[in-house]
C-alpha cells in the first residue's frame, strides 16, 4: 500500500515541478521527488541505490540548482509568465498523462512475475566485479565534467 | 594470443583516457610556468603522441585469429570489439590526429587549450568505447562520456554568445535524446533481466510485439537525435556552426556517425527479428533527411551552416545505405553506407577545416562577403572546392565512389522501391550542386572587400592537414579499393550477424 | 523479495514520470525547468532499473545500473547549469524565448 502512496506522491511532485510558478519551489519539489524515489528504492530492497539517490539526487543536485538559481534569478522573475497559457498547459498535461497510462497498461503484457532472489549477487561484487569497466567510465565522466566546467568558467583573457 | 576485448581496453581505451589526464596535468603545469600558449603547444604535442601511438597500435589488432581467446577478466566482458569497431577506429584516429595538428595553428590565440586537447582525447576515447561496447550499459556510459566532452568543446569559445547558446541547445536536446534511449534500454532490462545484448535478444523473441516495438521506438528516437535524423536534427546546424572549426570537422565527420553506429549496434545485437521493419523505417527517414537537408542548405547564407545542413543530407545517404541493406539483405548497401562514412569523414572535415581557415583570415562567415577570397588564398580555396565537389558526388573524387555504391545497391535490388530510392539519391546529388557551385563561384569571382583584408600566409600547421585530406579525397576517388579493405571486413562481420 | 505489489502500476508510474519529464523539457521555456525535466526523466530510468532488478531477483545488478545513471545525471546537470550561468552573463535572461537568436 505504501508503494502506491509513494508512486502517487512522486507523480504529484513531478507535476508540481512543471507547474509551480516559483522556481525555488520547483527545485524543492524536485528534491521531494528524489526523496520519495529513494524511499521507494529502500522498500524495493535496494539500500545502496537509495543512499545514492538521497545524497546525489536530493542533496547535490538540489543544492546545485538552488545555488545557480540564486546566482542568476532576480526575485520577481518567474511570476506572471504563463498565467494565460496555464489552462491549455493543463489540458496538454492531462492528454500526456492519459496517453502514458494507456501506453504503460498495454506495455504490461510482457512483464515477468517477481522472481525469488535466485542469482542474487550482492552489490559490491557486481559493482566492483563485472561492472568495473563502467565504474572506471564513471570516473572518466566525472573528470570530463570537471574539465568541462573549468572550460566554461575559465577566466584567463580569451580571444 | 591476446583477446579482442583485452586488446581494446589496453591499447585503445587506456592510452586515450590516461593520455587525457596526462595532457591536462602537464599542459596545466607548463601553462602556469611558461604561459598559456606554451602550455597549449605542449598539450597538443602530448595529445598527438598519444593518438599516433594508439593509431599504430590499432594495426596490431589480433582479429579473427583470436576469436576463441579468453581474456580471463570478467569485467572486460562488457567490451566486444569486432571488425566494425576496427573500421571506425581506422577512420577516427587519422581524423583526430589531423584535427589536433590543425588546432595547433587554429587555436593558438585561445586560452585554456590544455583543456581543449584533453577533452578532445576524452571524446576520442568515448567514441572508441561506444564502437567497442558489447552491452547496453557500457554503450550508454561511453556515449555519455562522448556527449559531455562534446558539449564542452562546442561552447569552448564562451566569450561570444553563439557557442554558448548553441551549446545549451546541444546539451538539452542531446541529454533528452540519450536519456530517452537509456529509458528504452531500461525497459528492455525490465523485460529480459539482463544487460548483455545476446541475452536480451534471446529473451525478447518470446515477448508480445508491443513492448519490443515501444523499446525499439524509444531507442531509435534517442539515438536518432545524436545521428541527426530529420525531425530530430534541429541542434545540429547551431552546434556545428558555432563550434571551433576543428571541432566542427570532428562532429560532422565522425561523432554523428558514431551516434548512428550505436543504433546500428543495438539493431544488430538486440533486434535481429525486427530487421525488415527497421530497414523500412530507416529508408523513409533517410529519404526525408537527405532531401530536407539539401533543400534547407540551399537557403543558407552562412557558409558553416550550409556545411552543417549538408552533413544532415550526407547522414541521409549513410542511413539510406544501411536501410537498403537491412530491407533487401544486400551486402552492397552495407558496403556503400560504411564506405560513405569513411569518405565523408575526410571530405567533410576537409571542407570545415578549409572554411575555418578562410573565416579566420577574413573574419566573416557570410557567403556573399567571401568574394574573391580564392584569388588571395588559392590553396585553401582549391581545397574547399575539392571537398565540395567530392561531397556533391562528382566523379574522380572519393564521394562519387561511395555514393555510386549506394545508387548501385538500390538498382541491384531490382524492385521498384530500390529504383525509386536510387533515383532520389541521384536527384539529391544534383540538388546539392545547387549550393556548392554558387559558393565555389563566389570564392573565385573578382576580388571584394573580404579578400582585401587577408594578409599573411596560412601557417603550415593549418596547411598540412588540409593537404593530407585533399590527397586522401583524390586517391580514394581513383583507387577506392585502397580504402575498401577494412570496410569489406566489417561488412562480412555484419553478414555473419544477420546471417544473410 | 516477496512484495505484494502490482507491477503494472509500478510500470505505469515509471512511464508517467518519464512522460512528465519529456513534457517538461519540450514545453517549458525556462532553462532551469528544462534541466529539471531531464532530471525527472533520469529518475524514471533509475526507478525502471531498480524495478527490473527486484523483478528478476538481481538487486545487485539493478542497484549498480541505477547508481551509474544517477552519477551521469549529476554530471550532465552540472554542465548544463554552468552553461545557464554563462548564458545569463551574455543575455541577463534565462528564458529561451528571450534569448533566441539562432534560427532553426
Amino acid at each position: 500500500m505504501l508503494i502506491y502512496v509513494l508512486l502517487a506522491l512522486m507523480a504529484l511532485s513531478a507535476i508540481l515541478v512543471i507547474f509551480c510558478r516559483d522556481l525555488l519551489y520547483a527545485v524543492i519539489s524536485l528534491g521531494t521527488l528524489s526523496v520519495f524515489t529513494s524511499i521507494l528504492f529502500y522498500i524495493l530492497g535496494s539500500p545502496f541505490a537509495s543512499i545514492m539517490e538521497l545524497s546525489i539526487g536530493a542533496g547535490l543536485i538540489t543544492i546545485l540548482f538552488m545555488a545557480t538559481i540564486s546566482l542568476v534569478e532576480q526575485p520577481r522573475v518567474g511570476h506572471a509568465k504563463y498565467s494565460g497559457r496555464s489552462s491549455i498547459s493543463f489540458f496538454a498535461l492531462a492528454a500526456v498523462v492519459a496517453t502514458t497510462i494507456w501506453v504503460a497498461l498495454s506495455l504490461a503484457e510482457g512483464v515477468p512475475g517477481p522472481a525469488a532472489a535466485a542469482s542474487a549477487a550482492a552489490l559490491p561484487e557486481v559493482l566492483w566485479g563485472i561492472r568495473l569497466l563502467d565504474v572506471m567510465g564513471l570516473s572518466v565522466v566525472i573528470f570530463t565534467a570537471s574539465i568541462g566546467i573549468g572550460v566554461l568558467f575559465r577566466t584567463e583573457g580569451g580571444k | 594470443m591476446q583477446s579482442p576485448e583485452l586488446f581494446w581496453a589496453m591499447r585503445i581505451l587506456l592510452p586515450l583516457f590516461l593520455g587525457a589526464v596526462v595532457t591536462y596535468v602537464i599542459g596545466k603545469i607548463i601553462s602556469r610556468i611558461k604561459g598559456d600558449r606554451a602550455g597549449g603547444v605542449v598539450a597538443a604535442v602530448i595529445a598527438l603522441v598519444v593518438t599516433v601511438a594508439a593509431y599504430i597500435l590499432c594495426f596490431t589488432y589480433p582479429g579473427a585469429a583470436s576469436a576463441g581467446a579468453e581474456s580471463g577478466i570478467a569485467w572486460l566482458g562488457s567490451l566486444k570489439p569486432d571488425a566494425l569497431s576496427l573500421l571506425m577506429a581506422k577512420i577516427m584516429f587519422p581524423l583526430v590526429i589531423l584535427v589536433a595538428i590543425y588546432s595547433l595553428g587554429y587555436m593558438k590565440d585561445d586560452s585554456g587549450t590544455d583543456k581543449y586537447y584533453a577533452l578532445m582525447l576524452i571524446m576520442a576515447g568515448g567514441m572508441m568505447g561506444v564502437v567497442g561496447a558489447g552491452d547496453i550499459i557500457s554503450l550508454y556510459v561511453f556515449f555519455e562520456i562522448l556527449s559531455i566532452s562534446s558539449y564542452c568543446l562546442v561552447s569552448f569559445r564562451k566569450e561570444s554568445w553563439e557557442p554558448i547558446e548553441a551549446g545549451f541547445k546541444y546539451v538539452i536536446i542531446n541529454a533528452l535524446g540519450s536519456t530517452v534511449a537509456i529509458f528504452g534500454l531500461s525497459l528492455l532490462y525490465i523485460y529480459s533481466g539482463s544487460v548483455s545484448m545476446a541475452e536480451i535478444a534471446a529473451h525478447i523473441s518470446g515477448l508480445p510485439d508491443l513492448p519490443v516495438l515501444a523499446a525499439l521506438a524509444l531507442i531509435t528516437g534517442g539515438f536518432g537525435v545524436k545521428a541527426a535524423m530529420v525531425p530530430l536534427h534541429s541542434w545540429l546546424p547551431d552546434a556545428h556552426s558555432a563550434a571551433p572549426s576543428g571541432i566542427s570537422a570532428l562532429l560532422s565527420g565522425i561523432v554523428i556517425q558514431v551516434g548512428f553506429f550505436a543504433l546500428l549496434r543495438l539493431i544488430l545485437g538486440v533486434f535481429p527479428l525486427q530487421m525488415q521493419m527497421v530497414g523500412t523505417i530507416l529508408i523513409i527517414l533517410a529519404a526525408v533527411t537527405t532531401t530536407y537537408g539539401n533543400f534547407i542548405a540551399i537557403a543558407q547564407k552562412d557558409i558553416k551552416r550550409m556545411l552543417a545542413y549538408s552533413s544532415v543530407a550526407q547522414m541521409g545517404y549513410i542511413i539510406l545505405g544501411f536501410g537498403v541493406g537491412f530491407y533487401f539483405h544486400s551486402a552492397d548497401g552495407f558496403t556503400g553506407g560504411l564506405f560513405h562514412i569513411e569518405t565523408h569523414a575526410f571530405m567533410k572535415a576537409l571542407a570545415f577545416l578549409s572554411v575555418g581557415c578562410i573565416i579566420e583570415k577574413t573574419g566573416t562567415r557570410r557567403i556573399a562577403d567571401l568574394k574573391g577570397v580564392g584569388r588571395v588564398m588559392p590553396a585553401t580555396a582549391v581545397a574547399f572546392t575539392i571537398a565540395a565537389l567530392g561531397l556533391a558526388g562528382i566523379p574522380a573524387f572519393s564521394g562519387f565512389m561511395s555514393k555510386l555504391m549506394i545508387y548501385k545497391c538500390g538498382f541491384q535490388a531490382g524492385t521498384a522501391l530500390g529504383v525509386v530510392l536510387s533515383s532520389i539519391a541521384i536527384l539529391n546529388s544534383i540538388i546539392s550542386l545547387g549550393y556548392y557551385m554558387p559558393a565555389i563561384h563566389t570564392l573565385f569571382s573578382p576580388a571584394g572587400e573580404a579578400a582585401a583584408k587577408v594578409k599573411g600566409t596560412v601557417s603550415p600547421a593549418i596547411l598540412l592537414p588540409i593537404v593530407i585530406m585533399v590527397l586522401i579525397t583524390l586517391v580514394l576517388g581513383w583507387h577506392p579499393d585502397l580504402g575498401l579493405g577494412p570496410v569489406n571486413a566489417a561488412v562480412l562481420e555484419i553478414l555473419n550477424i544477420i546471417g544473410g | 523479495m516477496n512484495l505484494a505489489v502490482n507491477w503494472v502500476w509500478m510500470l505505469t508510474a515509471i512511464v508517467v514520470i518519464a512522460g512528465l519529464g519529456i513534457f517538461c523539457i519540450v514545453t517549458r521555456r525556462n532553462m532551469f525547468r528544462m534541466l529539471m525535466g531531464f532530471t525527472m526523466l533520469t529518475k524514471a530510468v533509475t526507478l525502471a532499473f531498480v524495478t527490473g532488478g527486484t523483478l528478476w531477483g538481481q538487486p545487485g545488478l539493478g542497484q549498480t545500473l541505477a547508481i551509474i545513471v544517477i552519477v551521469i545525471e549529476a554530471a550532465v546537470t552540472a554542465v548544463g547549469l554552468s552553461m545557464i550561468v554563462n548564458i545569463y552573463r551574455h543575455y541577463g535572461a534565462v528564458n529561451t524565448n528571450q534569448i533566441k537568436r539562432l534560427r532553426g
